[in-house]
């Protein structure tokens, strides 16, 4: 290596160490200006740009000290320099190192001078400049960053470094109530279709199970916290956040239950705490309805023909995906096991529409319906839930029979034997004309009175023949005992009938009676319908009183707590409240809400008046009229003393 | 005036609500062996749908076919339960996939929401007779019939608090109960003291 590449490469060593070296320094300048600039924005008050001049000061701080250290350090740029700067370090070189560079002397005493210079290790020289020149800015450097590392995010956030570079200014520091105004956008779920909210000083919000909802405020996030609170044991943290110049809630309705917000303004600068509540109120999604408007009425068909006609209508509170008719068709197979059908007869689908209509026709004979089976249809409608649903609703369900040939309450089917309503009314006619008759009698001639007599009896034999029948078909033709009503009725039929034949109106009249009275108990008797054999098997109590084996081990009773335990709570609470309101009015509406909270579902009136209640105090109105509403809701009925109350000499 | 306790066995318009006639007579027979309860020797049958099933404080309901109430039977099923009667529904098919439950289930969940599952700590397993495993297996149960499954929880509906309102088995009591009481003393162990149980819990809770 020559004396001229020799100082070359010290050269080039010698810009490295100065350079590193000048860039550690500024980089410890900058955090040092920063570390100083943060301290002073979180402990003295200082406009809200002080962040953004704290760090434009650091910017300055670096390039300032990289500039002079550059300078202080610029000899490594000059060839000579870094030769007297070896020869310095190197006094045996007797200037044989300048002298062998030096461009004038180069060519006649370099080779002469190079036996010297090669003689001169620059190692040590160079390796300790770059000790003294970038080992104590290295350490700088570290040491500043180190405690710019661990200083609380809340004094670095004064000067918002989260965004060192950028120039945009951090967020207003807010030395009042960070927690008014505030603003809320709650976005219903993607399913519902509904138009996002936004809402101003929100004390209670209202949305769909599954809407996603931000809360958002002025000034930085520092030391504001937000617990969610569903009930006096489960509480739940929720993320405070930056938003631009302010700072966020964010939040997804999860649960059906309604929930306290409680939000806190701590800022560590100041002593006082803000605190502000807000109700949480997700609604659920209802299930749909379906109300089936066809067929009408349960019935009972003959014979498999004619065409099953279903119609309904269908509702929801969001939107419906679609709505069928669906069949079970059951019937108990001759080794008395049910066998069962079922299927969709049609599917519609309403594309999210909040209520619809459903008609449908199908031929019975393409069911597969049988003899003996019951056939059951309804309308199913689904929402279009699809957060955690799909909600499904069902209409009444019709139930149509299909009679047996051989079943025993043949009643239903067979042709209706003559009425016996019939038969009396045809009687009472009868008893009117021959007492209109028998009272002419004496007045009127003979032969005419014979005549009209015995034309009544042929009237009263059609009666009997009537009645005859009936009683057939009760027998079945004499099998079983006739009915005791109808067998006097009979028998008092033929003794009129006889009468009237021969003309003794009078002797007819009675028997006539007692056929009616007859006639008429039987109609009026109570029909019933037998479904199976019930074998009653009654019990010989006596017999087998206590007479059992098995060892009883019978646990003692728990009482059952009351059920108004939750009104006397609420009683206390909102006693509390009132106390409150006059010298914490806060204190009130926090109670009030937390109450609010407990009655949203249980007592609905209780909660309104509450949530009246606390916006008429926030107002700073008067709260008197919603308070007498939530005390008389809590209270429940007024009550009426059954007794005279004892004087209280107030009067 | 003190009025005998009488079995009620609910009688409802769709389905078979006369499958096990012999049950009642089985369940006073073991009321009348190991309580002192003052019962009438024999149950009646009441329409689900009258008001007349407001006069028990206790009804068994059952059945293997499809159930559809109507909605005056819905209406009184529903009033029975929240004013503090005990109806005990029992499926006479032991069948999770039984029609009967399908369809039973469907109804009672539309009419209280869904059920709850009875613990083994409830009072109703320990009220008169010990029952520390929950409800006791049925022989439809322990034979494989139905779903084969042995099912180790009843459900129910509880309308305060654990009180329950409504009691739901898929276990088949129905059959297991549905035989004369004097068949009992073949038993090792009178099947019907979960029965005893039903009663003893629907009268004094």
């Amino acid at each position: 290596m020559t004396a001229f590449e020799r100082v070359q490469r010290t050269k080039r060593v010698l810009s490295v160490i100065i350079g590193s070296g000048a860039i550690f320094w500024a980089a410890a300048a900058v955090f040092a200006t920063l570390i100083v600039g943060a301290l002073l924005v979180a402990f003295v008050a200082l406009p809200a740009a002080s962040g953004l001049i704290v760090r434009l000061l650091a910017g300055l701080a670096g390039i300032g000290t990289l500039a002079y250290l550059l300078y202080r350090g610029r000899f490594a740029w000059s060839f000579p320099r870094v030769a007297l700067w070896i020869e310095e370090r190197a006094p045996e070189l007797r200037y044989a190192l300048v002298t062998a560079v030096d461009p004038r002397y180069a060519e006649s005493m370099g080779p002469l001078m190079e036996p010297v210079v090669s003689k001169v290790d620059t190692g040590p020289f160079v390796r300790n400049a770059a000790v003294r020149a970038v080992l104590p800015g290295l350490g700088a450097l570290v040491f500043t960053a180190l405690i710019f590392g661990f200083m609380p995010t809340r004094i670095k956030s004064g000067i918002n470094v989260g965004n060192l570079f950028s120039i945009k200014p951090p967020a207003p520091t807010i030395m009042g109530n960070r927690l008014t105004p505030l603003d809320a956008t709650m976005t219903p779920p993607a399913y519902a279709n509904l138009r996002e909210q936004h809402l101003k000083e929100p004390s209670t919000i209202t949305g769909l199970m599954g809407s996603h909802v931000v809360i958002r405020g002025d000034g930085e996030p520092d030391g504001i916290t937000a617990v969610l609170q569903a009930n006096d044991t489960t509480k739940k943290s929720v993320p405070v956040t930056a938003d631009g110049n302010g700072w966020k809630i964010v939040m997804n309705f999860t649960d059906s239950i309604p929930a306290a917000l409680t939000l806190k303004d701590a800022h560590p600068s100041r002593t006082k705490v803000y605190e502000r509540m807000i109700v949480i109120d997700p609604r659920v999604d209802e299930a749909p309805t379906a109300k089936l408007l066809l067929p009408v009425r349960d019935t009972t068909l003959r014979t498999i023909t004619g065409t099953l006609s279903l119609s309904a209508d269908v509702n929801d509170d969001i939107g419906i995906a679609k709505a069928q008719f669906t069949y079970i068709v059951a019937r108990m197979t001759e080794e008395e096991k049910a066998q069962v059908d079922s299927g969709v007869l049609v599917s519609q689908n309403f594309g999210g529409s909040r209520s619809g209509h459903l008609t449908f026709s199908i031929p019975y004979s393409k069911l597969p319906l049988a003899e003996g089976a019951l056939l059951s249809v309804r309308a199913v409608v689904w929402d279009n839930n699809t957060l955690y649903g799909p909600r499904i609703g069902y209409s009444e369900t019709r139930t149509i029979r299909i009679a047996t040939k051989a079943e025993y309450d043949s009643l239903a089917v067979n042709p209706a034997p003559p009425s016996a309503d019939t038969a009396m009314q045809t009687l009472r006619m009868l008893i009117i004309a021959t007492e209109k008759l028998d009272k002419q009698k004496g007045k009127m001639e003979r032969k005419k009175f014979i005549d009209s007599s015995y034309k009544l009896a042929g009237v009263a034999e059609t009666i009997k023949q009537k009645v005859q029948r009936i009683l057939d078909d009760q027998t079945g033709g004499g099998e079983v005992e006739a009915n005791p009503l109808l067998q006097t009725a009979l028998d008092a039929m033929f003794d009129a009938t006889r009468s009237l034949m021969i003309a003794e109106t009078g002797e007819a009249i009675p028997s006539l009676y007692k056929a009616f009275y007859a006639l008429r108990d039987y109609s009026k008797a109570k029909k019933y319908y037998l479904r199976g054999k019930i074998q009653v098997e009654p019990v010989n109590i006596d017999r087998v009183r206590l007479a059992g084996k098995d060892s009883v081990k019978a646990m003692a009773r728990k009482a059952r707590p009351l059920d108004e335990a939750d009104r006397t709570k609420l009683t206390a609470d909102y006693a509390s409240a009132i106390r409150a309101l006059k010298s914490s009015p806060d204190s009130a509406v926090q109670i009030m809400t937390l109450m609010r909270v407990e009655t949203l579902r249980k007592y609905p009136d209780l909660a309104n008046a509450l949530g009246d209640a606390v916006t008429a105090i926030q107002a700073k109105k008067d709260p008197a009229l919603p308070l007498t509403t939530a005390r008389q809701a809590l209270n429940g009925q007024v009550g009426t003393l059954h007794t005279i109350p004892m004087w209280s000499g107030a009067w | 005036m003190v009025k005998d306790f009488t079995f009620a066995t609910a009688m409802y318009e769709s389905g078979d609500w006369e499958s096990a006639p012999l049950l009642p007579g089985c369940v006073i027979d073991a009321l009348a062996r190991y309580t002192s309860l003052s019962i009438a020797p024999m149950g009646v049958n009441v329409a689900l749908g009258s008001p007349e099933i407001f006069n028990f404080p206790f009804v068994w309901l059952t059945g293997h076919l499809p159930v559809r109430f109507t909605d005056q039977e819905r209406k009184n099923l529903k009033q029975y339960v929240e004013r503090g009667g005990f109806m005990m529904i029992d499926d006479h098919n032991h069948d999770q996939d039984g029609i009967f439950h399908k369809t039973m289930t469907e109804e009672l969940t539309r009419t209280f929401g869904p059920l709850k599952e009875v613990p083994k700590t409830h009072e109703l397993y320990h009220c008169f007779f010990e029952f520390s495993d929950g409800p006791p297996a049925t022989v439809a149960e322990l034979s494989g019939w139905g779903d084969q499954l042995v099912h180790k929880e009843l459900h129910a509906v509880m309308p305060q608090g654990d009180r329950i309102g409504l009691l739901y088995s898929l276990k088949d009591y129905s059959s297991e109960w549905n035989m004369h009481p004097d068949t009992k003393q073949f038993s090792t162990v009178d099947p019907t003291r979960f029965g005893v149980n039903m009663i003893v819990y629907a009268l004094t809770r």
